[in-house]
């Protein structure tokens, strides 16, 4: 179903089910999650990791509500591997970060933009679970953050694209994440997200029902390029741009 | 080298133009905005870490060293780019 195929009722169902449903789960959430991590917290386990997973589990549901009103197929070629990474998927709307909520890895944390930072509750939560906001820290800043980040086990998510991209033609890719995964010898896990932009078209407040793909593809390893030397993680970069395009070009 | 190049006779449009080729290869950037007025920020979209690939992609190019030269930090517009490397080229030539 594309967007165009979509009925006006449909539209508004669709809006009605997944918003709603998104405001009800997070009002029901919000104080359970609370009161989890309250437990966590006291039972001395790590705090930031703890919100980290609780947010997933929050996106689980967002993804089941998504489902229920839109055809979602998920593909996971990386259900082997667990462990820190660095997650790179292509952006083409306001809901890829949830996309992780249909997949395996529970501690995960968002390298992104300030605007996210600056939603009432989300912010907050945000930086309790020390995600990374690239507008304020500098080059060494970020890399110490991440460091600290994947030392705690976290998978770390970058967009490397840096922004949405236009009717899901995927834009160039800026070589951060790329860089972290040569300096402290983590694995890509190259994620492709396929008609979402369709769901909720950049420029639209409102959603509309439409398919989509999610894949999770196979771990790429940075020691595998390290022979490139300086060129190192421009030839990595391009490897999993590649990997990515091609799944997006995958029926 | 740069003096290689000049040996070689390749002019200073040449080595603009090949300059150009490379970096609209790597940083994917639409040939036409890439006048010598272009600011890497604000109309290339290129920021500090495309830097540390602009030098990569440049050494490779070109087959020089440029690592931490302090001047590349001055660097603000494809102009002033190219005049670097083609100062860069008379310095290696005198050198030479």
């Amino acid at each position: 179903m594309i967007a165009g195929d979509a009925s006006k009722p449909a539209c508004l169902r669709f809006n009605v089910v997944f918003f709603g449903g998104l405001f009800l789960w997070t009002l029901v959430y919000l104080p359970v999650s609370f009161c989890l991590w309250f437990f966590f917290a006291c039972a001395g386990r790590r705090r930031r990791a703890a919100i980290r997973k609780l947010v997933h589990f929050y996106g689980i549901v967002v993804c089941r509500i998504l489902g229920s009103q839109a055809p979602v197929r998920v593909k996971n070629l990386a259900r082997q591997f667990s462990g820190p990474c660095i997650v790179t998927p292509n952006h083409q709307s306001f809901f890829d970060p949830y996309c992780m909520g249909f997949f395996h890895l529970r501690d995960i944390a968002f390298a992104v933009r300030a605007w996210p930072f600056r939603i009432p509750l989300y912010g907050r939560v945000m930086r309790r679970a020390g995600y990374l906001d690239t507008s304020v820290l500098d080059a060494e800043g970020f890399a110490q953050k991440a460091g600290e980040l994947l030392d705690e086990g976290a998978a770390l998510i970058i967009f490397p694209e840096g922004t949405r991209s236009e009717r899901g033609r995927m834009g160039r890719f800026h070589s951060g994440a790329f860089r972290m995964a040569m300096r402290f010898g983590v694995p890509v896990v190259p994620m492709c997200i396929d008609g979402s932009w369709r769901i909720f078209p950049k420029g639209s407040r409102l959603g509309r029902p439409a398919s989509m793909r999610v894949s999770l593809l196979e771990p790429v390893w940075p020691g595998n390029f390290a022979r490139y030397g300086n060129e190192a993680p421009l030839r990595l970069r391009r490897h999993v741009k590649c990997v990515i395009e091609k799944e997006l070009a995958a029926q | 080298m740069f003096a290689g190049l000049a040996e070689r006779g390749m002019t200073d449009l040449e080595i603009i133009e090949k300059a150009n080729a490379a970096l609209a290869e790597e940083f994917e950037l639409d040939p036409g905005r890439m006048r010598p007025e272009a600011l890497f920020r604000e109309d290339l979209d290129l920021d500090s870490l495309d830097a540390v690939d602009m030098v990569v992609v440049l050494e490779k190019s070109f087959g020089i060293r440029i690592g931490k030269d302090p001047a590349i930090a001055a660097i603000r517009s494809l102009g002033d780019l190219h005049r670097y490397i083609l100062s860069k080229k008379s310095e290696m030539r005198h050198e030479g």
